[in-house]
């Protein structure tokens, strides 16, 4: 039988193909919006999973301001965005104690340089400037595609290694080594070039295709104030004592502060954690605004099927006299606002894996996609077929078969 | 055994001053095999009484027994499944599904039966070959002529197999030629056993039926066996007595009429008294001409 309904449902939206789109609308929009937002965070996490990989497993993470809230057995609880970019508590002392903590085996601290780039025709004003030690690049994980970083010896020299997108936006060439750029007044050369690295756009990692890395004691140099630490990256001696070092840097860092936890360390999974829920709560935010227009398709569903019932009152009163049941009618309307809400879903699918694939096309985003995400999508539009349907269908059973019959 | 029982069935619209009685304990037994033509003016009641005999209305007091079964105490559910099961309706204005082909209107009672789709279909091929549809099976209402739409509403009140066939002005909107082949096609249903109840306005019907029933003001006030061929007697005489236009005036010519009928003078003076009650309930009057004037 409910094969039955199915097969009428479809006649009977078949019959108004027109008026069914534009019912399947508010859905399809709903579901579009909904399946995009929840694939693009994916994708974003995953992008950020892959380059807290390349990161290395055993990087601590430094970072001033208490980030997270933790709960009594350390698990992060909560993520303060605001905190990460505005505080400034690690200082230059810092640096030094932590390098000198039992159990550190390097340590390297990432300074953000205010100021813009220019090379003898363009200014940059996106680049990240930053400046670190010689010791870094062992702990970014990233590779140098041509030229060399710089070294112990070279502290003081006013070398610069720079991203590819720097380099084309700088000096439209992919190798400018040689080349000079001007920070605040003071004339860098280009010693290397960062092999190209994927990033996502959202993510508490370091983009750095946009990045121009400078000695991290030339940076002091530049202005009367030190540079702004940004993180200081850390690997342990021993990887599994990880925990115990980082005990250890804390127990440091607080008597250095006067007994003040004012900085966050963060384990390698947890710098993970932390972009992750940041990422989780902008989808769930805008996939909730997104399910409002899921609600609003949900009425126009009902609204269309109240018409159709009050149209359709002369053909319920010939099923009643035949003997149709009040359930059997029921279940008919039922089925054709389930039919046209979750045909509007699956169109809504469609559409969204196409928007998916046209935003890895054109932007730099890579929504994915997964199977959970439709198999939602399907229930959650059934839902709205179930909810926004019962109350015409109920009506379209109620109705009295002699007054029905001679409804004109 | 009767197939339909009646006893002291009423029904009673509104409440208080308002109360209209559309049946006034009405009591019938309807035999298995008989041609029944129930006949009266419009607003009589013999709607009311075709839809509780039809099961698509609940009698206000009194007893309806179909098939030895209290229809009164059946839930809504159940007495669909009875009017599924027990009764074929064919109706004035066909009523057939327009966006259903032939076959499927037929068809249509029997998929509330949750019997296969090939079972189905097959079942209602074999009612429209007997109506003389057999080439007509995949046309779409809309294609069809009046009689041929009645036919296909006969097959679909046939496919089930009913108890009781019910016939509410099957005629109503036929040409006469059309007429003619459907109630030649109900003749030949009650020849092979089956049970008809014929609602009618036009006396001619009845020659097809076995037996008369004329409703006036919500009661029986005649029923007699009538040889069929012929037109009943008692239909005949009272067809004369319908108050067709306004009562007042039409009295006038009714009453020369009369007087010229043994016994009239007495017919005349309960058709005034009638007269004037019907005129004492126009909204129920208006109503139900509506209702005959549609289409």
């Amino acid at each position: 039988m409910f094969k039955g309904y199915i097969k009428m449902a479809i006649t009977s939206i078949r019959r108004s193909k027109w008026r069914s789109l534009l019912t399947m609308f508010g859905v399809i929009v709903g579901i579009v919006s909904v399946v995009t937002t929840v694939s693009l965070g994916e994708g974003i996490k995953h992008q950020v999973t892959g380059e807290i990989k390349s990161y290395g497993s055993d990087v601590i993470t430094i970072r001033p301001g208490r980030l997270v809230n933790r709960d009594q057995h350390g698990k992060v609880k909560s993520v303060n965005i605001i905190n990460s970019f505005t505080a400034n508590t690690i200082t230059n002392a810092d640096l030094k104690t932590i390098a000198g903590t039992h159990g550190v085996k390097q340590s390297v601290p990432l300074a953000i340089v205010s100021g813009k780039a220019t090379s003898e025709s363009v200014s940059d004003d996106n680049a990240i400037i930053m400046a670190t030690t010689p010791d870094a690049l062992q702990l970014i994980n990233q590779k140098i595609e041509f030229g060399s970083f710089f070294t112990d010896t070279d502290r003081a020299a006013h070398a610069v290694i720079i991203g590819p997108k720097i380099a084309q936006d700088l000096f439209q060439e992919n190798v400018p080594i040689g080349r000079t750029l001007k920070v605040r007044g003071q004339e860098f050369v280009v010693w290397g070039v960062f092999q190209a690295s994927s990033s996502s756009p959202i993510t508490a990692a370091t983009d750095f295709n946009k990045s121009i890395v400078m000695p991290y004691n030339v940076a002091k140099s530049l202005s009367d104030s030190p540079p702004q630490i940004s993180q200081v990256l850390v690997r342990a001696e021993n990887t599994s004592q990880i925990n115990q070092t980082i005990q250890n840097i804390t127990i440091e860092l607080k008597r250095a502060h006067g007994d003040q936890e004012d900085f966050t360390i963060l384990k390698p999974d947890e710098t993970l954690a932390a972009t992750s829920s940041v990422v989780t709560l902008l989808t769930s935010f805008v996939s909730g605004i997104a399910g409002i227009s899921l609600f609003v398709g949900g009425i126009g569903i009902m609204n269309i099927m109240l018409v159709s019932v009050s149209e359709r009152t002369r053909e319920i009163g010939i099923r009643k006299a035949v003997g149709a049941t009040n359930h059997q009618i029921l279940s008919q309307f039922l089925t054709e606002a389930m039919v046209l809400s979750i045909t509007g879903g699956v169109l809504g699918i469609i559409i969204a894996v196409i928007c998916s694939y046209l935003l890895r096309i054109f932007t730099s985003l890579t929504p994915i996609v997964t199977l959970p995400v439709i198999l939602v999508a399907t229930g959650v539009s059934l839902l709205v077929g179930i909810i926004f349907g019962v109350i015409p269908a109920f009506q379209a059973s109620r109705k009295d078969p002699i007054d029905a019959l001679r409804y004109e | 055994m009767p197939v339909i029982e009646l006893k002291d069935v009423s029904k009673l619209y509104g409440f208080g001053d308002a109360t209209t009685i559309a049946l006034d304990e009405i009591t019938l037994r309807i035999e298995k095999g008989e041609f029944v033509a129930i006949m009266g003016p419009s607003g009589s009641g013999k709607s009311t009484l075709m839809n509780i005999i039809g099961v698509l209305d609940r009698p206000t007091h009194g007893t309806y027994i179909l098939n030895d079964r209290h229809v009164a105490r059946l839930r809504s559910g159940q007495q669909a499944r009875l009017r599924r099961d027990k009764i074929g309706f064919i109706f004035q204005s066909f009523n057939l599904l327009p966006r259903l082909n032939v076959i499927e209107n037929v068809a249509l009672p029997l998929a509330y039966k949750n019997m296969t789709q090939v079972r189905r279909l097959k079942r209602a091929a074999t009612m429209l070959e007997r109506v003389g549809l057999g080439d007509r099976e995949y046309f779409l209402p809309r294609q069809l002529s009046g009689g041929q739409l009645q036919r296909a509403a006969i097959a679909r009140a046939l496919v089930s197999d009913p108890s009781i066939i019910i016939a509410d002005e099957p005629t109503g909107n036929l040409d006469s030629g059309s007429s003619r082949v459907v109630m030649e096609l109900l003749s030949d249903l009650h020849k092979e056993g089956n049970t008809i109840l014929l609602v009618t306005h036009n006396p001619e019907l009845t020659r097809f039926a076995s037996r008369v029933v004329y409703v006036q003001d919500g009661a029986v006030i005649g029923d007699e066996q009538s040889a069929i061929g012929e037109v009943s007697k008692i239909a005949r005489k009272m067809i004369t007595l319908l108050p067709k236009t306004t009562e007042e005036d039409d009295l006038a010519g009714v009453s020369a009429l009369m007087k010229s009928i043994p016994g009239g003078d007495k017919l005349l003076s309960q058709a005034r008294k009638r007269g004037r009650k019907r005129a004492t309930k126009p909204t129920k009057r208006r109503r139900k001409t509506n209702l005959r004037g549609k289409r």
